[in-house]
């Protein structure tokens, strides 16, 4: 087991690696200047010159790689073109809110696809069924970014129940209607998987044992039908988790949700190259560490799987 | 059961934890009485007025830090730290007499040496500023850019309180280039202290001091109780950065803000609604909106063609609808209430007759492909939609471009695409910032000539206007350039925005100013909030 | 071992199908017509299709016709989705808008599996140092995360169609390239491939014989799933911006133009979502349903 994680953490390094090399060259073969978008409407081509000497921008490419190598390995991103703060600073300044939008749409999703599932579940093939099963297949088909908007219409723009963008400084009314828009898409699989695994296991023997015994309906579906979903909900959330935190992009602007995904947006739009670069690298690592845990949290869960 | 206990143990966890994430980060509003509440749509890029390019910075450093002089509400420049100046005979020395006993928040007294480190910083490469060209006319200021002298021999400082600026030749408009955001002042050892983090710690001596910053979310100001010309009205200033504007709307309507700009798709609920409009202001920006021509591509280089552009292009109905009331129509580059813009000069007409006759003179009578570039923003798209659709009338097909802003005006200065929307905000009140920049050949590509217009009579004509300091006579100077240019259309000229604000009641003594920097918010006051 | 190449391990093992013929692809397509979610889906692709390709008969305006006087207006008889801030019909848009989508899911995921098969095939035949730098990249192409990917090479690029669809299928081709290595791998070692190749049959007699009919089912499969992802790129490219350019007709653009008008033209924005919608269904359900039609050993 050890030997196995040790080994799977050596993988990620030339990973991280080619995330580095795939973004630089990208960044630095594509035509445009990042010079040219950090200065304002007017400025005289001495200016443009001694910029690109004081960011070394005129080096040979091979040798600003290294550097930025070097900085990284040494914990160090480098700072912003346009805002001249380092980017490091900024990353763990977004990373904690956008954290925050991903464990609050996981939870919405949570609840969302296991009560939507059970209610499937508990009556097949009957018209709640086939309602719950119609959102489930709708929430995994509509775009997330129309779900966001569609919710601003009704609840913020309609109801006036909640403000329809912002921060607010973390206050929760702020961050509702974005994590149910994170938490759509999975919150369909959720239910989709918890509908079908129950059905499998209430025909199971054990259950109909439990059932016998005289225990209240309600108890059995809890206690052994959902435990047989935790793993496949685990599994829906653990993939879904890396794509929340870059593929929170769209529901992050939406919102105007100052995380990672909107700061990497703007950065892309602005050609903000040190930011770019950090960003990918930070998310790339985020997404194999949490690739990792989530096949470490299957053996624990599930003894079966084991590794060789 | 004991695995159970387990499963359910993990996942409760979970549950826990992101809670605890909920409310862990809950933060208040300030709710102090006499906190003015505005908003910025994003971020400030910086507060350090050495990099300050974008009039979001501008007007926060306008805020945290004082200049030599400052912009009033109008075209006039008034006195700041400098009390009174004298201009030599030939134009060219500015003597300033600095106020005494002006003191940096940091408690240290504002002398005739900040001023100097001040605008040397800008010129310096090691500060990354990209404003060398407001000091650029200073004498020796080209040697010191260049790395040729220690310091930049037109400033000089006569005494602690007594500042020289020498010019290489007399220019009207200089006093204006000191009122603008890289002539603030800022004190060399908070600077020297911070080093590129001192937009983080900014030390002026402006009426505001910064006293949080949580990036992205909300900055916040307290009155500067020491101020020279005495504290602000209000004790605080809350900006909070909202983005999106359908918040701002709702912010505003919850009373959480102090007053907003009114949204183009909600123009008509504000300001036909009774209880609001004695709350409304508008203000015609210094800013014209223009599609760029490249007029040295063919066949744009054809006056004909150009002229075609201008009269197929609908701007007035573009404008009734897509924009009701938020501008007026451009008839040249000099936006109304500066020296030398001409009301008398006929805006071009809707006539795409007319352009299909230009066309056809010009050897094109079955129309021509173009591309016009523009920025990644929703608005632009909006515009341009309008106008491609009006260009598809004549026969002229475009193709719309979007690219980053840095890849754009790369592509701008290498001449690349053959026209391109782009806004141009005055950064001081007068016409030569209209003229100069954007029409004289010797500033073509980022200098603001992005057009490439050349016309050796203008270029003598700009240069004989900026040396010309009588009013009137510039005022002649400036009216011809500027119909020279409009009539052989470098641009498609589209309009100059007017911007409409909506404000709280409570709110007194709220303006609106011609400059974006010129406010320093303090007489701003707020009676009982609703 | 997740269990996304738990999936591709039990295809290791696999023996190889039987050749393209009557036997077991009527036999999938039985199975197909007997699922009835999946017969949707492919009624609803099928339909798409068919708008696709006659948005010009079935258009009761010219799309790009702007009228402004005529702005915003709500869904009636006339227009029955409203009209958007050009006074342009917004369901002669839509209508147009589903050529669009099918235009660049269908390009996308020809360029995503083209290079997906070609560089697995490379990888699973070659072996060696080819292999690992192939398979190294597989694994940098999945830390990537995939719109931000995206989003960078549009905005670099000049944003437009093709480069849509280059931009999607080149961050789509991954899945397709460890799948197809796998599939080369358990054919070599496959006795009957030894067999075959002792006998004397050239390398490209037994990949045309034998590798592509067994790889068949897994693209079929592949292309439509991926279209469902691929419309959902083009969508959200657009919806920034950097996707189709004005004035073309695309859902993802309308949405993006409908968004300052929530509040007083919500029709702009509701429409063109629900056809998104409607179109990613299609695709995920004709897709489930081929999966279980053509490879009953990967129905999870």
């Amino acid at each position: 087991m050890t030997e196995y994680v040790i080994r799977r953490i050596l993988l990620v390094i030339p990973v991280l690696f080619g995330v580095t090399l795939v973004t630089f060259v990208l960044m630095y073969v594509v035509p445009g200047d990042p010079v040219l978008s950090m200065v304002g409407e007017r400025y005289d081509q001495e200016t443009i010159e001694s910029l690109r000497a004081e960011l070394h921008l005129n080096d040979p490419l091979p040798v600003q790689y290294l550097r930025y190598i070097w900085g990284v390995v040494r914990g160090d991103l480098g700072r912003s073109f346009i805002t001249r703060r380092p980017v490091m600073e900024s990353i763990l300044e977004k990373f904690p809110n956008t954290l925050r939008l991903a464990f609050s749409a996981m939870v919405v999703a949570t609840l969302i696809g296991l009560v939507v599932g059970i209610i499937s579940a508990v009556k097949p093939y009957s018209i709640w069924d086939r309602l719950s099963m119609t959102f489930a297949l709708a929430g995994i088909s509509v775009p997330v970014f129309w779900v966001g908007l569609i919710l601003i219409l009704i609840v913020a723009v309609q109801l006036r129940l909640l403000p329809p963008s912002g921060f607010g400084g973390g206050h929760i009314k702020y961050l509702i209607l974005p994590a149910i828009t994170l938490g759509t898409r999975s919150s369909a699989f959720i239910a989709r998987m918890t509908r079908a695994n129950m059905l499998e296991v209430i025909h199971e023997d054990y259950i109909r044992t439990a059932r016998s015994k005289g225990l209240r309906e309600f108890w059995v579906i809890n206690k052994h039908a959902l435990r047989n979903v935790l793993i496949p909900i685990i599994t829906v959330l653990g993939m879904d988790f890396g794509s929340y935190l870059s593929g929170s992009v769209l529901t992050e602007s939406i919102f105007g949700w100052p995380g990672l995904g909107r700061y990497t947006l703007l950065a892309i739009l602005k050609r903000d190259f040190p930011v770019i670069q950090g960003a990918v690298l930070f998310m790339a690592v985020v997404f194999v560490t949490v690739n990792l845990a989530v096949d470490l949290l299957y053996s624990v869960l599930d003894p079966r799987i084991r590794y060789k | 059961m004991k695995e159970n206990l387990g499963s359910w143990l993990s996942y409760g966890l979970i549950f826990t934890v992101s809670i605890l994430i909920w409310f862990g980060c809950g933060g208040g509003r300030n709710q102090e009485a006499k906190v003015y509440h505005t908003y910025l749509s994003a971020d400030p890029t910086t507060l350090d007025p050495a990099l300050s390019n974008d009039a979001g910075s501008g007007e926060l450093c306008a805020l945290l830090y004082d200049g030599l002089v400052r912009f009033g509400a109008g075209t006039e420049i008034l006195p700041d730290i400098a009390e009174s100046w004298d201009i030599s005979a030939d134009s060219k020395t500015y003597t300033f007499h600095l106020r005494p006993g002006v003191r940096f928040t940091n408690g240290r007294e504002v002398t005739a040496w900040d001023f100097k480190y001040s605008f040397e910083r800008v010129l310096n490469p090691k500060s990354k500023s990209s404003r060398g060209w407001v000091f650029q006319d200073i004498l020796g200021a080209v040697a010191f850019l260049a790395g040729k002298a220690e310091g930049v021999s037109g400033i000089q400082v006569l005494d602690e309180v007594t500042l020289r600026i020498s010019l290489v030749e007399p220019f009207a408009p200089f006093l204006g280039f000191l009122a603008m955001p890289a002539a603030l002042v800022v004190p060399l050892e908070e600077v020297e202290r911070w080093g590129e983090d001192f937009s983080e710690h900014p030390v002026g001596c402006g009426p505001w001091k910064l006293e949080g910053w949580v990036h992205d979310d909300h900055l916040q100001l307290r009155a500067n109780e020491d101020y020279f010309a005495g504290s602000p009205k209000l004790s605080g200033i809350l900006y909070r950065i909202i983005p999106e504007t359908m918040t701002v709307t709702a912010e505003f309507e919850a009373g959480n803000l102090d007053w907003m700009s009114i949204p183009s798709a909600e123009f008509d609920r504000w300001v036909e609604n009774p209880k609001w409009k004695p709350y409304i202001l508008s203000q015609l920006k210094l800013q014209d909106t223009y599609i760029g021509i490249n007029n040295q591509k063919p066949p744009f280089n054809d006056i004909r063609v150009r002229q075609a552009l201008n009269y197929a292009v609908d701007v007035a109905t573009i404008m009734k609808t897509i924009r009701p009331g938020r501008g007026i129509r451009a008839n040249g580059a000099i936006p109304p209430g500066l020296l030398g813009s001409d009301p008398q000069r006929k805006a071009y007409p809707y006539d795409p007759n007319r352009a299909r006759q230009l066309l056809a003179q010009a050897g094109y009578p079955d129309g021509l492909s173009m591309e016009i570039w523009k920025m990644q923003s929703p608005e632009v798209t909006r515009i341009l939609e309008a106008v491609q659709a009006y260009l598809a009338d004549v026969g002229i097909r475009a193709e719309i471009i979007s690219r980053d802003w840095g890849m754009l005006k790369q592509a701008i200065n290498r001449g690349e695409p053959d026209a391109y929307y782009m806004t141009w905000l005055a950064d001081y009140p007068d016409g030569e910032n209209f003229l100069f920049p954007t029409f004289h050949s010797v500033n073509w590509g980022g200098g603001g000539n992005r057009a490439r217009y050349k016309n050796e009579q203008v270029d003598a004509l700009i240069e004989r206007a900026r040396r010309t300091l009588d009013d009137a006579q510039r005022e002649q100077l400036y009216r011809k350039i500027d119909g020279t240019v409009f009539e052989e259309a470098a641009w498609i000229y589209l309009w100059y925005p007017k911007i409409f604000v909506v404000h709280q009641p409570w709110l007194r003594n709220f303006r609106q100013n011609l400059m974006f920097n010129a406010d320093k918010l303090l007489d701003l006051d707020i009676v009982e909030r609703g | 071992m997740s269990p996304e190449t738990k999936m591709k391990t039990s295809q290791e093992t696999k023996e190889p199908q039987e050749r393209l013929g009557g036997g077991p692809w009527y036999e999938a397509w039985r199975r197909l017509r007997r699922n009835r979610i999946a017969m949707f889906g492919l009624g609803v692709v099928l339909c798409l299709m068919l708008v696709g390709a006659l948005a010009g008969l079935m258009a009761p305006y010219d799309p790009y016709q702007i009228d402004l006087e005529n702005r915003l207006l709500p869904p009636s008889r006339s227009h029955l989705f409203g009209t958007d801030d050009f006074g342009r019909d917004i369901f002669s848009r839509t209508l147009y808008g589903a050529r669009i989508s099918l235009e660049v899911g269908i390009l996308s995921r020809s360029v995503a599996l083209s290079l997906g098969i070609l560089l697995g095939v490379l990888a699973g035949y070659f072996g060696g140092k080819l292999d690992q730098l192939i398979m190294r990249l597989t694994d940098v192409m999945f830390a990537f995360p995939a719109l931000l990917f995206l989003i960078g090479i549009t905005a670099a690029l000049k944003p437009s169609l093709t480069t849509l669809f280059l931009a999607i299928g080149f961050v789509g081709w991954a899945p397709m390239a460890r799948l197809m290595r796998a599939q080369v791998l358990a054919t070599k070692e496959n006795d009957y491939i030894t067999a075959a190749r002792a006998v004397g049959i050239g390398t490209g007699r037994i990949i045309r014989r034998h590798l592509f009919p067994n790889c068949l089912a897994p693209v079929i499969i592949s292309f439509s799933m991926g279209m469902a992802a691929a419309i959902m790129a083009e969508a959200s490219l657009s919806f920034i911006g950097l996707g189709a350019q004005p004035p073309t007709p695309s859902w993802g653009s309308m949405i993006s133009l409908g968004r300052e008008y929530l509040r007083s033209a919500p029709w702009v924005t509701v429409y063109p979502g629900l056809a998104i919608g409607l179109t990613v269904l299609g695709f995920n359900l004709l897709g489930d349903g081929l999966r279980d039609a053509l490879d009953p050993k990967m129905k999870v």
